[in-house]
């Protein structure tokens, strides 16, 4: 497997273009007082919030970061981690569907959605310090 | 496995940093092999006996029979 690299530096103006767009549009439609909203989220808000994430990361991206280098054991682990995600997440799916064939039980769909999310992100990253560890 | 990078490596002066950068992987790579954590991939195996100036493979990276 052959290393490869990624020039953060120069994705990172793509990134920074995306968030300055999210950004302006946020600003137009506060100044147009147009208030759209989704379930419990304020558009305008939330755009902002993604906007200014967005320039932070391509900020992050041009100044510190510069450049990512994925060598053939960086790999190796990134692939032992994500089936052990992924195995992980059946398991948990397979035990939940056995669980909801003995007792019927009702969940917020919010969050379950962030606890699947916020969960994956934990045992992906949990994985990869062990993996990174024994390699 | 068993590895003679780190003796080599001192032989010819040159820090890990160098050794990685010579043969294209993290310095990571390099401490792992070193603690014989990471058995490397044979074009791996090649450019670092290459950049370590030995004849063969085996002379630095030594398979242990038990």
């Amino acid at each position: 497997m052959e290393t490869k690299r990624y020039n953060m530096k120069k994705r990172s103006k793509w990134t920074f273009i995306t968030g300055g767009i999210i950004l302006l549009t946020a600003i137009v439609l506060l100044f147009l007082d147009i208030e759209f909203t989704l379930g419990q989220l304020i558009i305008p808000n939330t755009l902002i919030t993604i906007g200014l994430v967005s320039i932070a990361i391509s900020l992050k991206n041009y100044f510190i970061t510069k450049e990512i280098k994925y060598d053939e054991r960086d790999q190796l682990i990134i692939l032992k981690s994500s089936k052990n995600t992924l195995a992980i997440l059946i398991y948990i799916a397979s035990i939940s569907m056995l669980i909801g064939t003995v007792q019927k039980i009702s969940v917020d769909l919010m969050l379950v959605s962030s606890v699947l999310l916020f969960g994956t992100i934990i045992i992906y990253k949990i994985s990869y310090n062990y993996f990174n560890k024994k390699n | 496995m068993q590895t003679r990078i780190n003796q080599l490596r001192k032989e010819l002066k040159i820090t890990q940093e160098e050794l990685a950068d010579k043969v294209d992987v993290t310095r990571q790579t390099i401490i792992s092999l070193e603690q014989g954590k990471y058995n490397p991939s044979l074009l791996l195996a090649h450019k670092i006996s290459k950049a370590l100036q030995a004849k063969k493979i085996e002379d630095v990276f030594l398979i242990d029979d038990n």
